[in-house]
């Protein structure tokens, strides 16, 4: 049994066997085999690295003309090691002794010769090591699992799924059903598997260092969400208590789910306050809903620009949002219009930027290419007439970029007038907050936007001048600062004098911990991340507007991050004992 | 009849891939069986796979030992190879 430590970023249990993708996607689809077949198995082996061994000798037949000798004697050395004997007996030792199929036996010997490497200390010098070994298991793997390759979409049992990192698409092709947990070696808190998991409700952990590595498909493993523990190749008593936890968990999560969806989320004193869900695909919706969510306070958009393929089409938006609506009936829809930086988008004409947070991102990069945001505005207009839809500009800056993206909007209007396209009329237009000058200057942005939504991950990042993807400087991140208070109350004070509605739709909307704070400096909607709605629920339905005004007045007046974080943290177990 | 000789890695890469592929080369030529020790481990002279876990950085001090009928001819042959980087240039 071996314990791992990463970021818990979705809690809740996962209990089972591994499935771990590398780089190239192999999934090896069996573990065990029946004790008539392993001999079989020790056959395919031997066919396995004899397959491989001729693959590089022909590589290096028809190459070793042009390329140097250092190439040819590199490729030379991995035949050594495809042949070596050493290698074949503990693998076939392997598939006799434990019945492991060939492909597990392969991975799970690699791994295990990579890990003691891994652990001898001098990590820079073992690493090109590790490499030709990892290449050693794939030229295997490849020649065992020829292209029966088990695609994540594709999977027949349920499994965690481990991986030095999850890329958009991966994710998107994610069988929910089948998926108990993530875990990832790549990533911190805000990190897109992190946003994924927690919106669908999957334990998750990232920042686990070296766990694809040392983890082979089949293994067991238990993976604690909350707390970012994973627990390798566990022993009996571990995972008996784990998996009552995990019980203990469901229990809870759908005694609290199911008592409080049906109840408004209203104060002790009779407040309204709106509970809205952040998504990334529609596909989220029906679970928000059923977590007691009154529609989505923010759609990111974000995943119809990286399916690859260039820019999303017309037909790609509306398909989304129609799907979206479809599913929301009358409920309303905030759309975020385009959020990535020009580096995270490989659109022609954009160099590498030195500080691409600082650089041609969101608003800016819509600017810079106008065919792209006027494609995504056409297809938001023409849905707009279809339910409660609204939508919203992130990082604005000034009041400036505010009025140029209402010239293009009344632009791409006058065009689909033109067309006799029937579209909404009243659109509202809101800005995330999420740029400091913005939340400074919400007196002047409220006379143009019809709402305001505070994007505090940003807001954070750029206030505290801090990457929270950079462990050294990570735990100055502090949604507590006073200065981000102060942010968050002038914003707020501003909606309330000018009658514009403001949102709070980033990560601190969705901690427990904050739920207080927000509420006593008058925020009225939060959209969070849908698992976390009726936690939140019922903190708005245990208190009453003076009580958390009180405890706002006194987390304001402290002027120090960390003993206003405390000091939250302790009045919110009051109400959730549980909270962490 | 058992021969050892004490060798030092003195090549800049020290162990890596491919001086344990050659390594394992050169052992192969001979009958006798290749052990390579370690603060009390014992590795796989022929197995280039067990050569890489050694995990021999330069400077790594390791005993050679050959045990077989051409058991002196191996060791002798085998520590000279260390000494000679592995036959190998060190601009590589």
């Amino acid at each position: 049994m071996e314990i791992r430590r990463g970021i818990g970023v979705s809690p809740g249990y996962a209990i089972g066997e591994a499935f771990v993708l590398s780089d190239e996607e192999f999934a090896i689809s069996r573990k065990e085999v029946s004790p008539k077949e392993v001999e079989g198995e020790v056959a395919r082996l031997e066919a396995a690295s004899k397959q491989a061994i001729a693959q590089i000798a022909d590589q290096l037949s028809r190459m070793s003309k042009r390329v140097g000798q250092s190439v040819a004697r590199i490729l030379q050395a991995h035949m050594g090691l495809l042949g070596d004997e050493k290698l074949r007996a503990e693998v076939a030792e392997d598939i006799r002794k434990n019945r492991h199929s060939a492909e597990y036996a392969v991975s799970r010997t690699l791994k295990r010769k990579m890990k003691v490497l891994g652990d001898s200390g001098n990590f820079a010098w073992v690493q090109p090591i590790l490499q030709d070994l990892s290449e050693t298991e794939k030229a295997l793997l490849r020649a065992l699992l020829g292209e029966k390759r088990e695609a994540l979409a594709g999977l027949t049992r349920e499994v965690v799924v481990v991986a030095r990192d999850l890329s958009p698409a991966q994710t998107l092709g994610l069988d929910r059903s089948r998926v108990l947990g993530m875990v990832t070696e790549i990533g911190g808190s805000t990190s897109h598997t992190a946003i994924v998991a927690s919106s669908l409700g999957i334990p998750a952990a990232v920042g686990v260092e070296g766990i694809a590595r040392d983890v082979t498909t089949g293994d067991r493993i238990i993976l604690d969400g909350s707390t970012g523990t994973i627990i390798l190749d566990p022993d009996v008593a571990t995972l008996k208590r784990y998996q009552a936890m995990g019980r203990n968990f469901e229990v809870m999560e759908k005694k609290l789910s199911r008592e409080l969806r049906e109840l408004p989320a209203v104060t002790r004193d009779g407040t309204r306050v709106e509970l809205f869900a952040n998504i990334e695909t529609p596909e989220e919706i029906p679970g928000a809903l059923a977590n007691g969510a009154e529609g989505v306070g923010l759609y990111r958009t974000e995943f119809l620009f990286l399916r690859g393929g260039g820019p999303p089409t017309e037909k790609t938006h509306l398909e989304a949002y129609r799907k979206a609506v479809s599913l929301l009936g009358q409920r309303r829809l905030v759309i975020r219009t385009l959020d990535l930086g020009a580096y995270k988008m490989p659109v022609d004409g954009f160099a590498r930027e030195e500080n691409p947070h600082l650089g041609t991102r969101a608003i800016r990069l819509c600017f810079a290419r106008p065919d792209i945001f006027k494609t995504q505005l056409r297809a938001i207009l023409k849905v707009a007439a279809l339910g409660n839809v609204q939508m919203m500009i992130p990082m604005i800056a000034s009041v400036e970029e505010l009025l140029r993206v209402r010239e293009i909007l009344a632009a791409v209007k006058r065009d689909l007038q033109r067309e006799n396209q029937p579209i909404s009329d009243g659109i509202p237009v809101g800005i995330m907050v999420e740029v400091p000058s913005a939340a400074m200057t919400a007196d002047l942005l409220a006379e143009h936007a019809d709402f305001f939504s505070v994007g505090t991950n940003d807001l954070i990042a750029y206030t505290l001048a801090i990457d929270r993807g950079n462990e050294r400087v990570a735990s100055l991140y502090q949604p507590s600062h006073p200065a981000i208070l102060r942010l968050l109350a002038n914003v707020i004070e501003v909606g309330a004098r000018t009658g514009k509605a403001v949102a709070v739709c980033g990560e601190m909307s969705g901690d427990v911990n904050y739920t207080l704070l927000l509420l006593g400096l008058g925020l009225r909607t939060f959209s969070v991340v849908p698992p976390v709605i009726p936690e939140i629920k019922k903190i708005i339905r245990s208190v009453s507007i003076q009580d958390a005004k009180e405890i706002a007045d006194r987390a304001v007046k402290m002027g120090d991050a960390r003993k206003t974080a405390d000091f939250l943290k302790a009045e919110t177990r009051k109400i959730l004992p549980d909270a962490t | 009849m058992i021969s050892e000789r004490q060798v030092t890695i003195v090549n800049k890469k020290g162990l890596h891939v491919r001086p344990a592929a050659a390594f394992a080369q050169e052992a192969a030529r001979f009958k006798s069986k290749i052990r390579i020790l370690r603060d009390g481990r014992s590795f796989d002279g022929k197995s280039s796979l067990d050569l890489l876990m050694i995990a021999a950085v330069p400077g790594t001090r390791l005993v050679i030992q050959a045990e077989g009928e051409d058991a002196e001819e191996a060791a002798a042959a085998l520590a000279k190879f260390v000494d000679s980087r592995f036959g190998m240039e060190e601009a590589d």
